[in-house]
C-alpha cells in the first residue's frame, strides 16, 4: 500500500510501463484462454458425447492433450486476471505473473508440435516484468519473500536425501515410470504378442522361434513374454492408480472444504454421506460399482475406485479446514472483504496440502493393490491386456508349472506399492514440524 | 454427555448409515444396473422380459420400487441366486457365513498375538536392528497384494514340499474331504462342531487347514496392528506420566506393561475393529486361492456368472457387519476413554 502511494506521488515510476506490461499479459492470457477453449472445449464435447456411446478415455486423459487444453484454459484466465492487477499496480500480481508465465511456457512447450511457437508468447509479459521501472517496484519485496522459502525447500530436500528409505522409494518409482514410458523401446515383445510355441518357458530360456530375443523372465501359458508384459503393465497400473487418486483428491477436497467451511447442515449431510461410503470395505464397494456398471473396462474400474476413495479426502480436508477457519489470518482476509471462494481456495486450502500429500501418496499404493485385486477376481481391463493383476489371474491356473508368471507381476505390484508407502511415510516425517528440527 | 446418551446417539447414527447402505446398494443395482437381469438368463425369450419386469414391479415409478426393495429386504426376501441353482440368497449367506467368519477370526488371532508384541518390541527398541526388521516386515505387509502372497505361501508350503515328499500343509479346503465325508455340521463352525462332538482328529485337521489361509489373510492386519502399536507406543512413551513412573524408580517392564500399554492400546483397539472389514475384503481374495467354501469364493463365482442378486446380498451383508463392528468399537472406545463422549 505504502509503495503504491509513494509511486503515484513519485514521478520516477512510469505508469506507462505498467500499463504495457499489464496489457501484453492480458493479451497473452486471452490467447492462451482461447487456445485452451479450442482444445479442451472440443474434447469436452466429444467426451460428453462419448459418455453416451463409447467410453470416455478417463485414464488416458492425464498426459493427454485434453489436460493441456484445460491447463491452458486455466493459465489464460489467471494470467488475464493478474495482468489486469498489474495495470493497477497491485503488488501481489507481479510474483504471480512471474510464476504463471513460466507455467504457461511449460504448458505450451508440452503441447503438440505446431503450437510450440506459442511458448514464445508468455516470454513477452515475462520480459515486461523486468522493465527497469517495473522491476524496482516489485523485485525487492519479492526477493525478501522468496529467500526463506528457498532455504526451507533446500532444507527439506536435504532431509529427503538423508533418509535412505525415501530415496529408495523415489528410485523405485522413477524406475517404474521409466519402464512405463520406455516400454515400447526396451520391451523385446509386444504387450499382447503371443508366441504359442513358447508357452510356459522358464526364465532366461531362448525363444523357440528363430531370431527372437530370449525370455528373461519366462513366458506365461499362452506364450506371452512376462518381462515385456510387466513393462507395458506399468503404463496401465501407474496410470490408473495415479489418475484415480488425483481425481479423488480433487473431488474429495473440494467437497470436504465446502463442508468444513460452511459447517451446519451441509457439513452434517456430507459427513453422513461419507459415513455411508465408509461402511463398505474398499474392494467390495468398487466391486459392486463395477458390477452395476456392467461392462469390464479400465474406465469403469477407475470410476469405481474414484467413487470409493473420495470420502477419505473429504474427511481429511474437512478436519483441516475446521481447524484452519478459526485462525486469525482467515479473519484478516475476511475483514478486508475477500470472498468465501477466495478465502477457501487461496488461503485455507494451501494449508491443508501437507497431510493431503501424505495421504494421497500412501493411497496411490493402496489403489494399486485394490485395482490389482479387482482384476484378479475378474473386474479388470478386458482380457488379454497386460495388467499386473490380470497377469496373475490368468497365470494362477498354471502356477504349478509356471510359477514365474505369477511371481514377477506380483513383485512388480509389491515394489510399486512399497515405494509409494515409503515415500508417503518419509514425506510425513519430513513435513512433521515436531520431527523436523531436532 | 452421559454414557447412555452417547450409546443412543451412536446406535441411531449406525441405523442411519445402514439405511444409507441400503440406498446405495439399491441405486447400484436398480438405477445403474438393470434389476431384471436377476430373473432372466440367456434362454429367456425377449418377449417375456416385460412381463417379468412387471411381475417384480420394476416398471413402477422409482419411489415405489425403493419401497418394494426395502420391504423385500426386511421380510427376508433377498432374491434368489441364479448361479447357485436358484437358492434364496439369504439361505446361502447363512450357509457360507461360518466358514468365512472362522477364517477371519483365526486371521485376527494371528494378527493380534503377533502384532501387539511386535509393535511393543519395535517401539521400546527404537532404531535398533529388531525395530528395522519389524518396520520392513510391516511395511511389506501393507504393500503386499494378498492374493499374490497367498500364492507364494501355497507354492512353498504346499506344492514345493509336497513334490519333494516332505511334510506339508494342506493346499486348500476346510478339511480333508476324503476322510471325513460323513461329518455333520451343527453350527457351521468346523472347530466348534468337532469339539462339541468330541471329534479331536477332525478338530486338528481343521486347525491345520486354517494355518495357511489364516496367516495369508491376517498378514495385512498384522502389519497394520504392528504399525499402529509402534507409533502409539512411541507417542505414549513421551508422556509426562511415563517420565514420572520412571523417575519413581519403577522397573522398565512395569513402566511399559502397566503404565504405557493401557493407553497405547486405545488406538490399536480401534484399528483392530476397523480391520475386521479389511479381513472380509481379504477373504474374497484368499478364499478363491485356498478353495475355501466361504462367502468370498461364492461372491467371486457369482461375479463370473453376473449374478446381481448374489453380489447385492453379499455387499449388504459385508456392509452391515462392517457397520456393526465400527459401532462396537465406538462404544468400547467411549467406555474406555470418557473424553470421546464429549467429542
Amino acid at each position: 500500500m505504502e509503495n503504491q502511494i509513494a509511486m503515484t506521488a513519485n514521478e520516477e515510476y512510469d505508469p506507462m510501463q505498467f500499463t504495457i506490461a499489464g496489457i501484453t499479459g492480458m493479451l497473452v492470457g486471452l490467447v492462451s484462454f482461447i487456445f485452451g477453449i479450442a482444445i479442451f472445449g472440443g474434447l469436452f464435447v466429444a467426451g460428453i458425447l462419448g459418455l453416451f456411446s463409447i467410453a470416455f478415455p478417463l485414464p488416458e486423459f492425464f498426459g493427454s492433450i485434453g489436460l493441456q487444453g484445460l491447463l491452458a484454459l486455466v493459465t489464460g484466465f489467471v494470467l488475464y486476471r493478474t495482468s489486469k492487477a498489474i495495470k493497477k499496480h497491485e503488488l501481489w500480481a507481479f510474483s504471480t505473473s512471474l510464476y504463471i508465465n513460466i507455467f504457461a511456457i511449460v504448458v505450451f512447450v508440452s503441447t503438440s508440435y505446431p503450437v510450440v511457437l506459442l511458448a514464445l508468447l508468455p516470454l513477452i509479459p515475462l520480459l515486461m516484468l523486468f522493465l527497469p521501472n517495473v522491476k524496482t517496484y516489485w523485485y525487492p519485496t519479492f526477493r525478501e519473500d522468496i529467500t526463506p522459502r528457498i532455504k526451507e525447500l533446500k532444507f527439506s530436500l536435504r532431509l529427503v536425501a538423508k533418509s535412505p528409505l525415501v530415496v529408495a522409494g523415489i528410485i523405485i518409482l522413477l524406475v517404474f515410470v521409466l519402464f512405463a514410458i520406455l516400454a515400447p523401446y526396451i520391451a523385446p515383445y509386444g504387450p499382447e504378442e503371443r508366441l504359442w510355441s513358447d508357452g510356459n518357458l522358464p526364465p532366461l530360456s531362448p525363444s523357440n522361434q528363430p531370431g527372437r530375443p530370449d525370455h528373461i523372465w519366462g513366458t506365461d501359458n499362452s506364450g506371452g513374454d512376462v518381462y515385456s508384459r510387466i513393462l507395458y503393465g506399468a503404463q496401465i497400473d501407474l496410470q490408473v492408480s495415479i489418475t484415480v487418486v488425483i481425481v479423488a483428491v480433487t473431488i474429495g477436497s473440494l467437497i470436504g472444504a465446502v463442508a468444513g467451511y460452511y459447517g451446519g447442515k451441509i457439513d452434517e449431510l456430507v459427513m453422513r454421506i461419507t459415513d455411508i461410503f465408509f461402511a463398505f470395505p474398499g474392494l467390495i464397494l468398487a466391486m459392486a460399482i463395477v458390477m452395476a456398471l456392467g461392462e469390464r473396462s479400465l474406465q469403469n474400474v477407475s470410476v469405481a475406485l474414484m467413487i470409493t476413495w473420495w470420502p477419505t479426502y473429504a474427511r481429511l480436508v474437512r478436519g483441516q479446514v475446521l481447524a484452519e477457519r478459526e485462525k486469525l489470518y482467515v479473519e484478516a482476509a475476511r475483514s478486508i472483504g475477500a470472498s468465501d471462494t477466495r478465502i477457501l481456495l487461496v488461503h485455507i486450502l494451501p494449508n491443508t496440502i501437507q497431510p493431503l500429500t501424505v495421504q494421497a501418496t500412501m493411497d496411490t499404493g493402496s489403489v494399486l493393490l485394490v485395482a490389482a485385486g479387482l482384476s484378479f477376481i475378474g473386474f479388470g481391463p478386458p482380457a488379454g491386456i497386460a495388467e499386473w493383476g490380470w497377469m496373475i489371474a490368468t497365470a494362477q491356473l498354471y502356477f504349478t508349472i509356471a510359477p514365474w508368471a505369477v511371481f514377477f507381476p506380483g513383485f512388480a505390484i509389491l515394489f510399486v506399492a512399497l515405494a509409494f508407502n515409503l515415500v508417503g511415510d518419509g514425506i510425513r516425517d519430513i513435513l512433521d514440524p515436531k520431527l523436523r528440527r531436532r | 454427555m452421559k454414557l447412555r446418551d452417547f450409546i443412543l446417539r451412536r446406535v441411531l447414527l449406525a441405523i442411519t448409515v445402514v439405511f444409507g447402505v441400503l440406498t446405495i446398494t439399491w441405486i447400484l443395482a436398480f438405477i445403474v444396473g438393470d434389476p431384471v437381469t436377476m430373473y432372466i438368463n440367456e434362454n429367456t425369450p425377449a418377449e417375456a422380459i416385460p412381463a417379468i419386469r412387471a411381475a417384480h414391479g420394476f416398471d413402477e415409478p422409482w419411489p415405489v420400487q425403493y419401497f418394494l426393495y426395502l420391504s423385500n429386504l426386511f421380510q427376508g426376501n433377498w432374491g434368489v441366486s441364479g448361479s447357485s441353482s436358484n437358492m434364496p440368497v439369504l439361505e446361502i449367506l447363512a450357509l457360507k457365513f461360518p466358514a468365512t467368519i472362522e477364517l477371519a477370526i483365526v486371521a485376527m488371532i494371528f494378527a493380534i498375538i503377533l502384532g501387539i508384541p511386535l509393535g511393543i518390541i519395535s517401539a521400546t527398541r527404537k532404531d535398533q536392528k529388531i525395530d528395522h526388521f519389524t518396520r520392513i516386515f510391516s511395511l511389506a505387509g501393507v504393500s503386499m497384494p494378498i492374493f499374490w502372497f497367498a500364492f507364494m505361501l501355497k507354492y512353498v508350503l504346499y506344492y514345493y514340499l509336497a513334490v519333494n515328499n516332505l511334510p506339508h500343509l494342506p493346499g486348500g479346503e476346510r478339511y480333508d474331504t476324503s476322510t471325513y465325508l460323513d461329518f455333520e455340521f451343527i453350527t457351521g463352525f468346523l472347530l466348534l462342531d468337532s469339539l462339541i462332538q468330541g471329534n479331536i482328529p477332525i478338530f486338528l485337521d481343521g486347525l491345520v487347514h486354517l494355518i495357511m489361509p489364516g496367516f495369508a489373510l491376517g498378514y495385512l492386519t498384522l502389519a497394520i496392528i504392528t504399525r499402529m502399536m509402534r507409533s502409539s507406543m512411541l507417542e505414549v512413551l513421551k508422556e509426562d506420566y511415563i517420565t514420572l513412573a520412571r523417575s519413581k524408580g519403577l522397573r522398565e517392564k512395569v513402566v511399559i506393561y502397566r503404565h504405557a500399554l493401557r493407553n497405547a492400546m486405545i488406538p490399536t483397539v480401534t484399528v483392530i475393529g476397523l480391520a475386521f472389514g479389511g479381513l472380509i475384503t481379504g477373504a474374497v481374495l484368499t478364499e478363491t486361492i485356498f478353495n475355501w467354501p466361504g462367502l468370498g469364493r461364492w461372491a467371486v463365482r457369482s461375479i463370473l456368472f453376473a449374478d446381481l442378486a448374489a453380489i447385492n446380498g453379499f455387499t449388504l451383508l459385508v456392509a452391515i457387519i462392517f457397520v456393526t463392528a465400527n459401532l462396537i468399537v465406538d462404544l468400547i472406545y467411549g467406555v474406555l476413554d470418557p473424553r470421546i463422549r464429549f467429542g
